[in-house]
C-alpha cells in the first residue's frame, strides 16, 4: 500500500509536468510517453554504465526536457499543430529510446535494462528495507513538496505571467510584447522535463527499464490532473498544483486496491488504468459529487447565484477546464486513431461545471 | 512618430479570393496627433491596424514608427512602442487571469521576462489607484478573473492596459463597436481622457462617423483600400456627419470614373 503511495508520489511529477501544458499552457501535449521513457532509458543505462545514480537522475531530466524542445520547435518554428507535433516527437522518441538503450557498454542490443544490484538513489532505503515504509513515503513526499513550491514560484515571476497569458490569450500575450514561441519552448521543456525526472526515478524505483514504460502514462498525467482539480479545485494557484499530486497517489492507490482483486492479474494493468480515467472523469462531470466536494471543501464557498461568466466558450482555460481535458484524455486515448490536426473546441467554462465561486 | 510609405497588401493573391486590402496607402503622424479613421466595410481599416502593429506583414512599402523602421519587425518586439484596444472586449485580456495578473503582464510591455516576481505590494497599490481612476469599482476586485468583467468593464481594463506604460503610439480598433451605447460613451470618454493627459499619439478606428468627428485633431476617410481623404484640424473642427457622406459619395463617383477610364 505504502508502495503505491511511493509510487504515486514519484508519478507527481509527471502529473506535475501534464498540468503545465495542458492546463496552463493549454497545449495538447502527447510527448509525454516519449519523454517519460527517454527518462527510464537514459537514467537506467547510465547507471548500467556505472555512472552516479544522481547524475543519472540528472540526465534523464535533460532527455525528457530535449524531447520537449523537439515539441516546441515542431510547433512554434515548422508550425505543426500542436497535437501532431506532439505525437510525430512521441514516435519518433520511441526509436531514440531504443538507440539510448543500446548504449550499454557492453555493446547489447537490448530493450530493457535491469538494474538489479547497481547503485541507485533508493539504494539506501533498499539496504534498510525502508522502501514501501513511511519513510519512503515521507522522503519521497519532501521532494515533490520542493517541485510543487518551485513550480508556483515560478508562475509568480514576471516569465510565469508570461507563459500563463500565453497559454489563455496569445494573441494578447503576443500584443503585450511577449514572445509566446519562446514561452511555449520553454515551458514544453520544463514539463517535459518533470516528465524525464520522473521516468529516471521510476526506473530506479522499479529497478528496470523498458522500452513501453512510456504507454499510457500522458493517461495516467491526464488523470491525475484531472482527478485533483476536481477535488481541490483550481482557485487558487497552490491548491491546484497539490491537487495534482495528491490526485496521481489517488490514482495509483486506485489501481493498487483494484489489482488486489484475485480475478485482475499485471496484464489488465493498462485496462484497469483507462477504466479509472474514464471514472474519474465521468465522476468530475457528475453534479452530486460536485456538491458532495463543494460541502466538503472549507476553502470554497458554495454558489448561490450564477456567476456572471462572459467567457467565451472557446477560449481555452489555464485553469480547472474540465471539458478539454475531457477531450483530450479521450483523444490520447485513441490517439493512434485521432487524425492529424484535430481542433479542440472546448465546452462550457468548467468553473461551472466544478461548481466553483468566485469568493467575494 | 508613424510614417506609412506606400504600404500595399494583398489578401489571397492569385486565386480568385484575391482582395487588395490596401493600395498604397500613405499616412503621417505628428507626435501627440490623435487621428480617427472611417470608412466602409473592406476598406482596409482594421488591416491598416493590423499592419501597423504587425500582426500582419505588408507586401509593399514601409512602417517607421518614432524614426525606426519597423516593416519586417514581428508584433511582439513591436509592443514596447505600440498598444493596441481590440474590437473585441476578451482579445485584450486574459479572461483566466486575475485582473491584477493582467496589469502585471501589461506593466512588463517591452521589457524582459526576468524570474523577478510578477506582482509585489507596491505594484498591487499602484494598480489599485489606477483602476479608481476608471470609475468602475475594479479597484476592489483586483483579484477576481477578467472573465467575470462586463464587456464595457473589459474595455476599460484594456484601455487602461494600454496606455499606462506610455506607448509611443496606441492603436484603437473599433474598441467601441461591442458595447452598448451607454459603455460606447463611457470608453469613449475614458479614451480621449486617457489621450489628453498622456498626450499620446492615437489611431483610432471606428464605424461611427459621429465619434470619429467628436474625438481627435484629424480625420481619415478610407475606401476600398485607399484613403480617399485626410481632413485637416480645420477642417475637421467644422465638419458635419452629413459632409463625411457627400466626401465620400463623391470621392467614390470619382473613383469609379478613375477606374472606367483606366
Amino acid at each position: 500500500m505504502l508502495g503505491a503511495v511511493d509510487q504515486g508520489l514519484i508519478t507527481a511529477l509527471l502529473a506535475l509536468g501534464v498540468f503545465l501544458t495542458f492546463r496552463i499552457l493549454n497545449f495538447a501535449d502527447l510527448t509525454v510517453d516519449g519523454s517519460f521513457t527517454a527518462g527510464t532509458a537514459t537514467a537506467a543505462i547510465l547507471i548500467f554504465n556505472g555512472m552516479s545514480p544522481v547524475w543519472a537522475t540528472g540526465a534523464g531530466l535533460l532527455a525528457g526536457a530535449a524531447a520537449g524542445l523537439l515539441t516546441g520547435l515542431l510547433h512554434t518554428k515548422a508550425h505543426i499543430d500542436p497535437l501532431l507535433s506532439s505525437i510525430l516527437v512521441m514516435l519518433a522518441m520511441y526509436s531514440i529510446n531504443t538507440h539510448i538503450m543500446w548504449l550499454g557498454k557492453d555493446g547489447q542490443q537490448r530493450t530493457n535494462v535491469p538494474l538489479l544490484n547497481k547503485p541507485t538513489i533508493f539504494t539506501w532505503l533498499v539496504e534498510h528495507r525502508l522502501r514501501g515504509s513511511w519513510t519512503s513515503v515521507t522522503l519521497i513526499a519532501i521532494g515533490v513538496i520542493v517541485v510543487v513550491i518551485l513550480i508556483n514560484w515560478f508562475l509568480s515571476t514576471k516569465f510565469g505571467l508570461a507563459v500563463m497569458a500565453t497559454g489563455d490569450n496569445p494573441g494578447m500575450a503576443s500584443a503585450m510584447g511577449i514572445s509566446t514561441d519562446f514561452t511555449k519552448i520553454v515551458t514544453l521543456m520544463i514539463s517535459n522535463g518533470l516528465v524525464g525526472l520522473c521516468g529516471a526515478i521510476m526506473a530506479q524505483y522499479s529497478g528496470s527499464s523498458a522500452i513501453g514504460d512510456g504507454t499510457g502514462m500522458i493517461l495516467i498525467g491526464l488523470a491525475s490532473v484531472i482527478l485533483g482539480n476536481a477535488i481541490f479545485g483550481t482557485r487558487f494557484l497552490w491548491l491546484a498544483t497539490g491537487g495534482v499530486v495528491v490526485g496521481a497517489v489517488l490514482y495509483r492507490v486506485a489501481v493498487f486496491l483494484a489489482l488486489r482483486w484475485d480475478f485482475i492479474n499485471n496484464a489488465d494493468m493498462k485496462l484497469m488504468s483507462a477504466l479509472l480515467v474514464v471514472i474519474a472523469l465521468v465522476l468530475s462531470q457528475w453534479k452530486g459529487a460536485q456538491a458532495l466536494v463543494t460541502r466538503l471543501s472549507p476553502w470554497r464557498t458554495k454558489a448561490t447565484t450564477p456567476e456572471p461568466m462572459s467567457v467565451e466558450p472557446n477560449q481555452f482555460s489555464p485553469f480547472a477546464q474540465v471539458d478539454t481535458a475531457t477531450q483530450m484524455a479521450v483523444v490520447a486515448s485513441e490517439q493512434e486513431a485521432s487524425p492529424p490536426g484535430v481542433t479542440w473546441s472546448p465546452g462550457t467554462d468548467s468553473d461551472k461545471v466544478l461548481g466553483h465561486s468566485e469568493e467575494t | 512618430m508613424l510614417t506609412l510609405t506606400h504600404v500595399s497588401k494583398t489578401f489571397y493573391p492569385g486565386t480568385p479570393n484575391e482582395r487588395q486590402a490596401l493600395r498604397s496607402v500613405d499616412l503621417d503622424l505628428a507626435d501627440g496627433d490623435f487621428v480617427t479613421i472611417i470608412g466602409s466595410n473592406g476598406a482596409g481599416k482594421s488591416t491598416l491596424l493590423n499592419v501597423i502593429a504587425g500582426s500582419i506583414g505588408v507586401d509593399e512599402g514601409s512602417v517607421v514608427i518614432g524614426g525606426r523602421n519597423v516593416t519586417r519587425q514581428k508584433e511582439y518586439r513591436r509592443a514596447s512602442r505600440i498598444s493596441r484596444v481590440f474590437q473585441d472586449p476578451s482579445a485584450g485580456t486574459a479572461p483566466h487571469l486575475s485582473i491584477e495578473q493582467n496589469l502585471a503582464v501589461a506593466l512588463n510591455r517591452g521589457k524582459s521576462h526576468t524570474l523577478a516576481r510578477g506582482l509585489t505590494h507596491a505594484r498591487r497599490e499602484e494598480f489599485r489607484t489606477q483602476l479608481a481612476t476608471l470609475e468602475q469599482g475594479l479597484e476592489d476586485r483586483m483579484r477576481h478573473r477578467v472573465g467575470l468583467l462586463s464587456g464595457g468593464q473589459r474595455q476599460a481594463l484594456s484601455l487602461l492596459m494600454a496606455a499606462f506604460t506610455q506607448p509611443k503610439l496606441l492603436l484603437l480598433d473599433e474598441h467601441t463597436a461591442a458595447l452598448d451605447p451607454e459603455r460606447a460613451e463611457l470608453v469613449l470618454r475614458l479614451t480621449a481622457q486617457r489621450v489628453s493627459e498622456q498626450h499620446l499619439t492615437a489611431l483610432m478606428v471606428t464605424h461611427n462617423m459621429d465619434h470619429a468627428l467628436r474625438l481627435g485633431n484629424r480625420l481619415v476617410m478610407m475606401h476600398e483600400g485607399r484613403i480617399l481623404h485626410i481632413l485637416t484640424p480645420e477642417e475637421k473642427k467644422s465638419a458635419k456627419v452629413s459632409d463625411l457622406l457627400e466626401w465620400f459619395s463623391r470621392e467614390k463617383g470619382a473613383l469609379s470614373d478613375r477606374t472606367l477610364l483606366e
